[in-house]
């Protein structure tokens, strides 16, 4: 007979269901009190006491339900990390006033911006509902994640061969956007924790699957269009990945001797970013360089490593209060790059003589925005999305820029604060790996700012940019915020 | 045993069991009663709030492990914070015993 066919079992486990308000709790809870009884009730059994006594007798051993539940209930409640929400809120609100900024302030500005208030909708959603779905559904998202990222490729294959058959025209850019992938990448960090997690028993080999996952977009990154969109999210998935398995390791949630373990993993790291970084050839060295040896790198003003030349100039001659002070005539020769290719060290497309033309034709094409030179014109397009600390310290001066910087810190810092403060080891663990998510999207953000620039610009998370990246950093917090939510109501297979 | 010296005592009993290892509910109990000859045999039940709320003050941690039965057991693991809340009862405890060992001593004590 099964214990839930015991009617004196069933009447405790229904008393003390009823002293406990948050109902989703019931059922973590008699689980473990149903689980005592049987093992008490096994026992009695053991003794030769007939079946229905040793239930009676087992549930009768446990004590008043109803005083059991009241306790229960005590213990037992949603909570919020108001603090990280607040910073989170704050930052998201900094974004909009900083696209405002961009884009003049006025009611189409505003709509515009409406992806902001999108994401924090999507936050508070996810806040609510996210982590139990997440629970339920990670395996059936890791798929996911992976036929949408094959889904990608497809696709992508395809529109290069119309391309070539001359059935398209143009790239259809508004179709096939690179945010996509970056989103693909980005989510599958919290759904790749939860499997790791759960085959943790089976020790460092049994993480295989999430092995293969990282794999799989590994090659996804490399074969798609635009690789170089796809540098900050790989990094980031490889990174959080190897953060979430040394995590396992340190608190011996994985059976493996914590040395060898700790090699076994920084191995696979690196043997991945190996195949990543090699898979790509001299585009990955090329844009490694134009992060650390722009000057090798810049022979035009069109390039990012001479964005991350003239950032770093400028950065230089940064105030400590208030605007760069620059003349119009510097501002002029900045904005026409002369102060590099012509004043400087800098040699236009490896100064070929018909090559000088092509320069004098750059100039005169950015004198005409230079009428009246200012700041804005001579910092790189797309300033206010992928300089936005950058900005600060030029316009502002470094210390407004450094309170800016530690503004954006605080809310990491709040953000393992948090994670670190959730009991469930899951959550915890899931927290901790999508804070180490959000955070390294954000240094990755902050060295762009200080003329490191590794492949495309990322997202700085809350703050810039588009659609799918807002939303992106949002589901993410948002999951975070949800572990901390149930933390003291859920189980970890609930 | 008096209601009151168990409820005093039972949060740090089940912490010294769990410093010891990672267990489960009925584990600790039995271990308890094994450990006390019998002495300390408290309402079952009573033990799971303890539990519960000693994970809420962060003091231990809990994980899911399958038994070898299929049954679902949550284990309990003694956290920092636990290990130092131990080390607090236990201080405690120790000054009520010395305490009320020297009342049942009898005759005068003069703080010096």
């Amino acid at each position: 007979m099964r214990s839930e066919q015991h009617e004196v079992l069933k009447q405790f486990l229904e008393d003390v269901d009823e002293q406990i308000q948050y109902k989703p709790m019931h059922a973590a809870v008699n689980e473990e009190l149903r689980a005592h009884v049987e093992d008490k009730a096994e026992a009695y059994m053991e003794f030769g006491v007939e079946e229905k006594a040793a239930y009676e007798k087992a549930v009768r051993d446990m004590g008043d339900a109803s005083a059991i539940g009241i306790q229960m209930n005590e213990a037992h409640h949603l909570r919020t990390a108001r603090p990280l929400l607040i910073g989170i809120l704050l930052l998201t609100v900094l974004g909009i006033v900083g696209n405002l900024i961009d884009r003049g302030i006025g009611i189409i500005e505003l709509l515009d911006s409406g992806y902001y208030l999108w994401g924090i909708l999507v936050m508070m959603i996810v806040m609510r509902y996210g982590y139990p779905l997440l629970l339920k559904h990670a395996g059936k998202l890791l798929l996911l994640f992976l036929a949408g990222g094959g889904a990608w490729l497809v696709c992508r294959t395809l529109i290069s061969y119309l391309l070539k058959a001359s059935v398209l025209k143009a790239f259809p850019y508004m179709l096939y956007s690179p945010s996509v992938v970056y989103g693909i990448i980005q989510l599958s960090i919290p759904a790749a924790v939860i499997l790791m997690y759960r085959r943790r028993h089976k020790g460092l080999l049994g993480l295989w699957p999430v092995g293969v996952f990282l794999l799989a977009m590994v090659y996804i990154s490399v074969a798609s269009y635009m690789t170089d969109y796809t540098y900050i999210p790989m990094l980031t998935l490889l990174a959080a990945s190897f953060g979430a398995v040394v995590y396992m390791i340190g608190k011996e949630y994985l059976p493996v001797e914590k040395k060898k373990g700790m090699i076994a993993s920084a191995l696979s790291f690196v043997l991945l970013l190996a195949l990543w970084g090699g898979f790509q050839g001299e585009k990955f060295s090329d844009n490694f360089k134009a992060a650390v040896h722009p000057e090798t790198l810049a022979s035009s003003a069109w390039t990012d490593a001479y964005n991350n030349v003239k950032i770093r100039n400028l950065l230089g001659k940064a105030e400590l209060f208030g605007e760069i002070d620059l003349s119009e005539e510097e501002l002029v020769r900045y904005g026409t790059a002369q102060w590099y290719y012509e004043d400087g060290p800098g040699v236009w497309k490896g100064g070929i003589t018909e090559d000088e033309d092509d320069f004098k034709e750059y100039v005169a094409y950015r004198m005409q925005f230079l009428d009246d030179p200012k700041l804005e014109e001579i910092l790189p397009q797309h300033y206010l999305n992928n300089y936005r600390f950058t900005w600060w310290i030029l316009k502002y001066g470094w210390l407004p820029g450094i309170v800016w910087i530690l503004l954006n810190l605080a809310v990491y810092v709040l953000m393992f604060y948090t994670a670190f403060h959730i009991k469930n080891r899951l959550g915890r663990l899931m927290a901790y790996t999508g804070s180490l998510a959000l955070s390294i999207q954000f240094l990755l953000y902050l060295l762009g700012n200080f003329g490191i620039q590794f492949g495309a610009f990322g997202n700085l998370p809350f703050v810039s940019e588009g659609l799918v990246s807002i939303t992106g950093s949002m589901v993410m917090a948002g999951l975070i915020l949800s572990a901390y939510r149930f933390d003291t109501v859920m189980t970890e297979t609930a | 045993m008096d209601k009151k010296m168990m409820a005093m005592s039972t949060s740090m009993l089940i912490l010294k069991l769990l410093e010891e290892e990672d267990m489960y509910g009925y584990h600790i109990i039995r271990k308890l009663e094994e450990r006390s000859n019998q002495v300390f045999s408290l309402k079952e039940g009573t033990l799971y709030p303890i539990l519960h709320s000693l994970e809420e003050q962060e003091a231990v941690e809990s994980y899911e492990k399958c038994a070898e039965t299929g049954r679902m057991r949550k284990y309990y693991h003694l956290t920092k914070r636990g290990e130092k809340l131990l080390r607090e009862k236990q201080k405690e405890w120790e000054a009520y015993e010395k305490a009320v060992r020297d009342v049942m001593k009898g005759g005068v004590s003069f703080a010096l």
